[in-house]
């Protein structure tokens, strides 16, 4: 089927010879199968280590801007109620185009309200205070971890910094894992009615969304 | 087949008449060539008419063509562009690693490339890739998915064309995820080439061979419109669906319950963004923004499909 193809394909330009369609139509008649180009292309291409990723900028970077960097969540919560855009653009990073989902890196405390086990997806259910009172969110505590918050709020990983969108996922995906690793024992003392702290990263797409958080630093916080 | 692909080609270079599926001459003088995969899909073809519409409005004249995935057909047509003299291509690649060499012919000849949906494994090549992100799409339908099976049951994964990136991209999504899951089953996993006629066959030939499912996660809509077919005519209308795209069709579906969620993709802002990045590269020198844009999917399910219509969503 491919041999012939590429055969076939050169029959027609070079029935119509003229000095102009030969130049041009030259290209299109190079006999190399596309299967033989594609793996040259890919093998050339070195594998993402999504490991060595995290471990060369857990430490370095990620950690010290989750201690450094982060905003209030409060102050975010209050930003978004009364006005997404300007606080999304104060606080967040945007992906994509101007309705591009945002993710915020915060850090807040609040009382466990309680802890759902009974999905894969595991969540704590968090009250914290607003302006407008308290506040319902959520703490991803795993063992699955919905989204790239913690990749996607992190100003020193974008996409254009890798080949393709798997990697950026993997990425991601390893970002999440570390933080949900470093976590375990912290997030497996969560009880109700306790008082946590948290930092950690969010992302929205619009202002009304759920707050969820994907922790990256946990501690039990005074009453 | 070929034999026409390559006598439309020599059409266009004899006459310089290419034999487009849309081509509107204004005069401005200024050309835009669009190439993407097979208009047969809703999804390519509102790609292809939200970006010439956006070129048409801001003055350029265009040609708008079909690679059908094939990429010796899709190195015919960039050629074409070249020869037309295009100011830029807007492009959905025929593939990740196949497309570097034809665009970089482009780039050589002086003209941009922009592209939509899917991106290719190099940069620097083309001006802007505003790429679809398929993997978190591609997530958040595996998320519903699970929601929907409570976390549990057998399931099928009809694939992509295995030639198309985003085949394979969405795959790894669905698994990242389902895989997550000891109690969801996978018993089959087989390609039905974005088809929904091919998706209808081989799902009735899968409910034979495995009555016992619960759910099918289809790599596209096309395929997911064919299985839901094929259920639906067993009477089997119990077992959950979730599609990719955001097309009208599912949209239906799922308002009238045969499916469960699609992801959708924001592509009629893609295409008109690639060709606002295009207009301002051109009269600037630059796009202003990085070369790779990812463009995140959104889950449509009952809730927000009545919002959806062609790939955009309303109050968003």
């Amino acid at each position: 089927m491919n041999g012939g193809r590429h055969i076939r394909r050169c029959v027609a330009p070079a029935a119509a010879v003229i000095a102009t369609l030969a130049l041009a139509a030259l290209p299109a008649c190079r006999i190399l199968p596309l299967k033989h180009e594609q793996q040259t292309t890919s093998a050339s291409r070195s594998a993402f280590d999504a490991a060595a990723f995290v471990n060369g900028s857990w430490d370095q970077r990620v950690l010290p801007y989750f201690q450094t960097k982060t905003t209030d969540l409060r102050t975010v919560l209050d930003g978004i109620a009364a006005d997404y855009n300007q606080t999304a653009a104060r606080y967040g990073r945007r992906l994509g185009d101007v309705n591009g989902p945002v993710s915020f890196a915060v850090q807040g405390s609040g009382t466990v309200q309680a802890v759902n086990t009974e999905s894969r997806a595991g969540t704590a259910i968090v009250t914290v205070d607003t302006a407008a009172g308290p506040k319902q969110i959520t703490l991803q505590i795993g063992p699955v971890v919905r989204g790239n918050a913690i990749r996607d709020s992190l100003p020193f990983v974008g996409f254009e910094d890798f080949t393709n969108q798997i990697e950026f996922a993997q990425a991601g995906r390893a970002l999440t894992d570390r933080a949900m690793t470093n976590l375990k024992p912290a997030l497996a003392a969560l009880k109700p009615g306790e008082r946590a702290r948290f930092t950690g990263a969010m992302t929205m797409t619009r202002p009304d969304d759920p707050v969820v958080i994907t922790p990256v630093l946990l501690s039990e916080a005074s009453p | 087949m070929k034999r026409r692909t390559c006598l439309i080609a020599a059409a266009s270079l004899l006459a310089s008449a290419a034999l487009p599926v849309v081509a509107r001459a204004q005069g401005s003088g200024k050309l835009i060539v669009i190439i993407t995969a097979s208009l047969d899909n809703p999804f390519f073809k509102v790609m292809a008419s939200s970006a010439d519409a956006k070129a048409k409005e801001l003055g350029y004249d265009t040609l708008v063509f079909s690679h059908e995935d094939d990429a010796n057909k899709q190195n015919d047509l960039i050629d074409t562009a070249i020869t037309r003299k295009a100011a830029a291509i807007i492009l959905d690649n025929a593939g990740a690693d196949a497309t570097v060499a034809a665009l970089q012919k482009a780039k050589a000849a002086g003209i941009p490339s922009f592209l939509v949906d899917r991106e290719i494994n190099a940069n620097g090549v083309a001006q802007a890739q505003i790429v679809s992100n398929n993997y978190q799409g591609a997530t958040l339908g595996a998320e519903e998915f699970v929601k929907r099976m409570k976390e549990k049951g057998n399931y099928v994964e009809l694939v992509g064309r295995e030639s198309d990136t985003n085949a394979g991209i969405r795959s790894k999504g669905y698994h990242d995820v389902l895989d997550q899951y000891p109690d969801l089953k996978m018993v089959t996993r087989q390609s039905a080439n974005w088809s929904q006629t091919e998706a209808f066959s081989k799902m009735e030939s899968i409910l034979q061979a495995n009555p016992n499912i619960q759910g099918v996660i289809s790599g596209n809509d096309t395929m997911a419109m064919g299985a839901m077919a094929a259920l639906q005519a067993a009477k089997r209308g119990d077992i959950i669906v979730v599609g990719f795209d955001g097309s009208n069709d599912v949209r239906d579906a799922i308002k009238a319950g045969t499916i469960a969620a699609t992801a959708m993709q924001p592509i009629h802002r893609e295409a008109q963004h690639a060709v606002e990045l295009a207009d301002k590269y051109l009269k600037t020198g630059s796009t202003g923004e990085p070369e790779k844009i990812s463009m995140d999917c959104v889950l449509i399910t009952k809730a927000n499909a009545d919002k959806l219509d062609n790939f955009v969503l309303q109050g968003t």
